[in-house]
């Protein structure tokens, strides 16, 4: 017997991808959009917080560095505000070093993804993260 | 001069994806280049490390790794190296630019799809 999944389960999950670069930002699509996500993107870290409050995503995921804010103060915003406190939040980065990703995790991140990434595993990592919620 | 396994991912998408990338990738870093020049003669090093940061990451993404150290070289001399910008070696980002758009170019050619 096929029982029908519930119409929440069923909706099509909307990811935040945030990046200064726009090769970034078309690559992490593809892999996201091929998994069968929707995406809205930003190039600017404040273009991105008034995008979450237009269009309400499911999940962030932040590159560190950008222009307006980055990706830090992004998160912090977030997770300040009761309608994304609880969004899950990866940020996706070419900073490698440990200090960075205990910042990054200190300020509410819940995975910490480090660049060059491949898409198919970013969007692997992004189910994960949205089952754990 | 390009990560076979990166490419192929990428590749993976369609071939109009990849052309519709490579496009965009050096329509991106022509202008960030300028951008980084543009900084570098006017002594502005936190731009020229900010600007090599994000070259770094999408060169990386395209597999562009010899790119990719050449501009993690200038970010690591701009943030902490010689404040006079001496040690900032923009002719190696700019050198193993040209030699991944070439390469890049060879691929989409090399697959059959026009660059």
């Amino acid at each position: 017997m096929i029982v029908p999944a519930p119409a929440a389960a069923r909706a099509r999950r909307l990811i935040l991808l945030a990046d200064d670069s726009t090769t970034t930002l078309a690559i992490a699509s593809a892999g996201l959009e091929q998994a069968g996500y929707d995406v809205v993107t930003a190039t600017r870290g404040d273009e991105a917080l008034a995008l979450a409050h237009e269009r309400r995503p499911q999940l962030f995921v932040l590159d560190l560095e950008m222009p307006g804010l980055d990706g830090i103060e992004v998160l912090r915003s977030l997770r300040a505000d009761p309608l994304f406190a609880q969004a899950p939040v990866m940020l996706l980065t070419s900073h490698m070093a440990q200090r960075d990703v205990q910042a990054g995790l200190d300020a509410g991140a819940d995975a910490y993804v480090v660049k060059p990434f491949s898409p198919l595993d970013l969007a692997s990592r992004v189910g994960d993260l949205l089952r754990c919620r | 001069m390009i990560d076979e396994a990166a490419f192929d991912e990428l590749r993976s998408f369609g071939d109009d994806f990849l052309v519709e990338l490579v496009g965009q990738f050096t329509e991106e870093t022509d202008a960030l280049l300028r951008q980084l020049r543009e900084s570098f003669d006017a002594g502005d090093t936190t731009a020229v490390g900010r600007i090599a940061h994000n070259v770094r990451g999408s060169a990386g993404q395209l597999g562009g790794r010899a790119l990719a150290s050449a501009c993690d070289r200038v970010e690591r001399n701009a943030i902490t190296g010689d404040p006079t910008g001496r040690a900032i070696d923009l002719r190696a980002v700019e050198l193993e630019y040209g030699r991944l758009r070439l390469a890049l170019a060879e691929r989409l050619t090399f697959v059959g799809v026009a660059p």
